[in-house]
């Protein structure tokens, strides 16, 4: 149980720092979405369903607060902590090459969902321009930050206060 | 096992997506207030994401500072310089602020019929990324606050209030590409629609579309609200035109537009509150 209420903490708290303090450093309008790092990460290690919650948590409080219409990070993060566990599970978790490439599948699928959603709701949305622009950027910034912080993730995970001793998922 | 044990995962992943797609088409119909989400946006997060967005602000000031310490020698000449110049400024003060005691009064008098009514609300936080131009303030329904109120700084227009809650609201940026705003030309009284744009809004600025083409629209003239529609009140200062596009076959002009307003680093706003004037098409004879 208190893994979970501490592993709900950082996510707010990953949260918190992406909306309010990554803005004031982004140049370019580009930042690091550090939430779908920590979603990539955790459900690596731990598996789909974690993924998946942590996903839908995540979505639930973008939407809330920055979205134009609920549901767009909610899908995305829901998805994307699903598949990134589903996947990741023949894989040798540890390395951090297999997180670079997920965060990088997962902000080009971010980035095209959004994209569609965006199209779909009958925004104005350069298609060229957002691959350029934001997508692209985005996705080689997500990689080096999970690259170099990747083994601190692992410690993070399996530090004895937010071990998993039974599995409930 | 029954058959659709091989697929248990992917049914119930689909059945989450499902879930979220019947939300975001309620969502998006017709606003619906979900149990429980305002105790947890306004009690839980909000604090901590108004704290930490002050601690950003800070931060980025200490960045810029630490920047400046190779200009301290040449600062320090200029100071003082401008030391001597203080005395002399200070007898103006005093002037001044006598002057300022007569205006204050006149003021008053101004007051006494107000335009509008204003409140102060401080950012609490932005979206990230370049995705959506979305940012979140600290006052909501409580305090009056309505979807459909203009959010102006003292350079001028910022945004539009989206969604209000009881403790905050969703304020959509004018920069963003789904914003729309009538705006008139100052000095040639054209009238035209700002737009977002994709490429535009990194820097901060934002396109003027359909202002006519005998239009005599020039880089330096100053761009206003200009109160068609209803949604903002007249007159409100926006920026100024940069760059005029006028190509060949075009019906109409387009005009390059910076915002004074800087909207990588908003931290104090102001909503304009009694203005909530809005037009009933229907009784109009439009659509």
């Amino acid at each position: 149980m208190r893994r979970y209420v501490i592993i709900l903490l950082l996510l707010v708290l990953c949260f918190a720092i992406q909306t309010a303090i990554l803005p004031f450093l982004s140049i370019y309008n580009i930042s690091p979405d550090i939430l779908l790092i920590f979603i990539a990460a955790f459900s690596i290690l731990n598996g789909q369903w974690e993924g998946m919650i942590y996903g839908m948590i995540a979505g639930v409080l973008m939407d809330l607060f920055y979205s134009p219409v609920f549901g767009i990070y909610s899908i995305i993060y829901t998805t994307f902590g699903f598949f990134a566990g589903r996947i990741s599970k023949n894989i040798f978790k540890e390395n951090p090459f297999a997180a670079l490439f997920f965060v990088i599948i997962g902000s080009v699928y971010k980035g095209i969902i959004i994209l569609f959603i965006k199209i779909l709701l009958s925004y104005k949305a350069d298609i060229w321009m957002s691959f350029l622009a934001l997508i692209l950027p985005e996705s080689v910034l997500n990689g080096i930050i999970i690259f170099l912080t990747y083994g601190y993730l692992i410690r993070l995970n399996n530090l004895a206060l937010i071990k998993k001793n039974k599995t409930i998922f | 096992m029954p058959w659709w044990g091989k697929y248990r995962d992917f049914l119930i992943i689909g059945a989450v997506v499902l879930i979220i797609l019947i939300l975001m088409g309620v969502n998006f119909s017709g606003r619906t207030d979900i149990p429980g989400m305002e105790f947890i946006s306004g009690t839980l997060i909000k604090p901590v994401s108004s704290a930490l967005y002050e601690l950003g602000g800070s931060f980025s000031n200490f960045v810029y500072s630490i920047r400046d310490i190779g200009n301290l020698k040449s600062e320090n000449e200029r100071l003082k310089i401008l030391e001597e110049d203080y005395d002399d400024l200070k007898l103006q003060a005093e002037k001044l602020k006598q002057e300022n005691e007569r205006l204050k009064n006149l003021l008053a008098y101004k007051e006494a019929n107000p335009h509008y009514d204003m409140i102060g609300a401080k950012v609490i936080g932005k979206s990230s990324g370049g995705w959506f131009n979305i940012f979140a303030i600290d006052v909501g329904k409580g305090s009056g606050i309505e979807e459909g109120m203009a959010v102006v700084t003292d350079k001028g227009l910022v945004g539009t209030v989206i969604e209000a809650y009881d403790q905050w609201s969703k304020v959509l940026s004018i920069i963003d590409e789904n914003s729309s705003v009538s705006i008139r030309i100052n000095r040639t009284r054209d009238n035209g629609i700002l737009h977002g744009d994709v490429d535009l809004k990194v820097q901060g600025l934002a396109r003027a579309v359909y202002l006519p083409m005998t239009s005599d629209v020039k880089p330096g003239d100053d761009v206003v609200t200009s109160g068609l529609g209803g949604v903002f009140p007249e007159g409100i200062y926006i920026g100024k035109v940069i760059n005029v596009e006028n190509s060949h076959g075009d019906l109409y002009k387009t005009v390059i537009i910076k915002p004074d307003a800087d909207f990588q680093r908003l931290e104090d706003v102001l909503v304009i509150k009694t203005y909530n004037y809005k037009i009933d098409m229907g009784k109009v004879g439009g659509q």
